[in-house]
């Protein structure tokens, strides 16, 4: 492995398929805790999606490769789909006039609520639309190989449990599969939804809890994981705050996703409002950052 | 009790539970575009010979003051990269796409009315299909040729695909006549929006609200199917266990359907054009 730290995200996939297996194959595993710990780690896996397709875990590219078709089962996606869809639309927002597939704005129900709840039915189907189209360019083919393996073996394996088992594996693999994947969508909307996208340092939402960002090997730190995306997860709670703590209005550094979710999608009924969050960065000392389509730009190269 | 096995009968029910929300969600989604393209229908009561105020003029373009003597366009930036496989073909995707004005005149219910020139994003230039895929069509192999290039390269062929406004065409235009000056005018309405178009636009939001409202039921109808396959006595029987499978189905294509609808329904000025080139003149 690349990284000491990776441990903890083989240990995250490990324990979520161990979790998958006992309630398919021992019927006394079939119950809430279980399930609960199955959806909970289902969600934490596409986590590990998100960093290992930033950063492969291993120094062996089979390996990696081999790693993405596991997380690629356990979300029921083609984990491959990360490096069009997040690497390179979602961190480059719209600044090259593009759409970001699974920007806030897809989304306008007046019951916030309804907009968390619906929002991976409008960004999944642009995700998958996106890539395909993405897909058929010219010098994609190994994405195009590595793509159709993850689909084959996550919709396969899949599809033969379903065979095997039809109500188990949709009760007890598909529903924490397909929670943690529609999760991962809300996750955009969560960390983006009233930011200033077109800022340089706050364009995202942070979640700054210790015990959160180590059970999501730091993906609560997301302004800086945008800015600096070369950089492993595992520095990126020391980036923050050297560089994202004074440059960030305080609303956009969350201490709870809980109470988040709570105050924004519970117990108010409409969406916060629009507010200038970006007048913070312009009082801050400057920071050396290189330009958006520079970092745009070695991204491309990077997924090349 | 969290350590007790869960009933296959209540899981049953939670996942139901879950597909109806979620269908109920993509149809309220649905609904809600439907609702803005009647609202904007109802906008679109004709203007009388004598009469002022906002709503749509049926006339003919008499004066285009843009290039070409066009009234109007509607342009789309497009970035075209070269596609895999042994056949050369370029594939466009869309930048965000703009209306213009350039001022001009036309004749409607027997009187001259200028069009002020006017660009932002309340002008909304509207073709019919056809148009467009004219406007974006390959000219000719030397064009075709002379993209390759840059489209061989990562940051691709760039262009504009513009659809005109010419003169003589036929218009309906929608803002607010204000009688003013010594000619009447048609500003923008209140809301910002000025609409000139070569198709009919009431045509369009009716049989786009057909299309959403066939939508709507068939999702449900389909819904309701699969609830009933899924819920036949004996849970174990065949005829269950392919509700299932067909509900688990249904919810994953739902999404995309829901998707599939709203571009459907996306007003001509904001649809996405996207498209490819083929070298024009080659053999079959």
């Amino acid at each position: 492995m690349k990284h000491l730290a990776e441990w903890r995200q083989i240990g995250i996939v490990a324990a979520y398929m161990g979790v998958l297996a006992s309630m398919v194959f021992v019927p006394s595993c079939r119950n809430v805790f279980f399930l609960a710990a199955a959806c909970y780690l289902s969600f934490l896996n596409t986590v590990v999606i998100h960093n290992h397709l930033h950063q492969g875990i291993f120094q062996s590219r089979r390996l990696n490769m081999l790693f993405r078709v596991v997380l690629s089962f356990g979300a029921l996606y083609p984990a491959s789909a990360n490096i069009p869809s997040h690497n390179l639309v979602h961190h480059h927002f719209e600044d090259d006039g593009k759409p970001d597939w699974a920007a806030p704005s897809h989304v306008s129900f007046r019951w916030n609520l309804l907009n968390l709840i619906h929002f991976p039915n409008v960004a999944g189907p642009n995700t998958f639309a996106g890539v395909s189209r993405w897909a058929r360019i010219k010098g994609r083919e190994d994405f195009v190989r590595q793509y159709l393996v993850e689909q084959v073996v996550a919709f396969g394996l899949t599809g033969a449990l379903l065979v095997y088992d039809v109500w188990t594996t949709l009760f007890f693999v598909l529903v924490p599969q397909l929670y943690g994947a529609r999760c991962i969508l809300r996750i955009n909307l969560i960390q983006h939804d009233r930011c200033d996208t077109t800022s340089e340092w706050n364009h995202s939402r942070n979640f700054v809890g210790r015990a959160f960002n180590w059970v999501m090997c730091n993906n609560g730190y997301h302004t800086i994981h945008h800015n600096r995306a070369g950089l492993h997860w595992s520095a990126l709670a020391d980036a923050h705050q050297r560089e994202v703590v004074p440059r960030v209005d305080p609303s956009l550094d969350e201490p709870s996703m809980v109470l988040y979710l709570l105050r924004t999608y519970l117990f108010r009924p409409s969406r916060p409002r629009m507010r200038d969050v970006a007048k913070a960065e312009a009082e801050s000392p400057q920071i050396e950052l290189a330009p958006r389509e520079v970092r745009r730009a070695e991204a491309e190269a990077a997924s090349a | 009790m969290i350590t007790k096995p869960l009933p296959y009968e209540l899981m049953g029910l939670f996942v139901l539970g879950v597909l109806w929300v979620n269908t109920l969600l993509v149809v309220a989604a649905a609904y809600k575009e439907i609702a803005a393209l009647s609202a904007f229908a109802r906008r679109l009561v004709p203007l009388g010979a004598n009469s002022d105020g906002t709503g749509l003029l049926i006339g003919r373009v008499t004066r285009g003051d843009g290039d070409g003597r066009s009234l109007a366009a509607h342009v789309v930036p497009q970035v075209g990269r070269l596609a895999r496989g042994d056949e050369p073909v370029v594939l466009f995707e869309d930048r965000p796409a703009e209306g213009a004005s350039f001022g001009g005149a036309i004749e409607a219910e027997g009187r001259t009315i200028e069009i002020p020139p006017l660009t932002g994003p309340g002008v909304e230039v509207w073709h019919g299909p056809d148009a467009l895929s004219a406007a974006a069509a390959c000219p000719s192999p030397e064009a075709f040729d002379a993209a390759l290039p840059d489209a061989k390269k990562a940051r691709g062929f760039s262009r504009k695909v513009t659809a005109t406004i010419p003169e003589g065409q036929i218009l309906y235009a929608f803002g607010a006549l204000r009688k003013d000056g010594a000619t009447p005018r048609l500003a923008p309405a209140e809301d910002g929006t000025l609409l000139l178009s070569t198709i009919d636009p009431r045509s369009f939001c009716a049989q786009k609200a057909r299309l959403g409202w066939l939508f709507l039921a068939g999702v449900l109808a389909l819904a309701a199917g699969v609830t009933a396959l899924a819920l036949h006595e004996p849970l174990v029987s065949t005829t269950s266990k392919l509700g299932g499978a067909l509900g688990l189905a249904f919810f994953l294509l739902v999404q995309p359907a829901g998707t599939g609808l709203r571009d459907a329904l996306a007003r001509p000025s904001a649809a996405a054009l996207r498209g490819e080139w083929r070298r024009p003149g080659r053999r079959g």
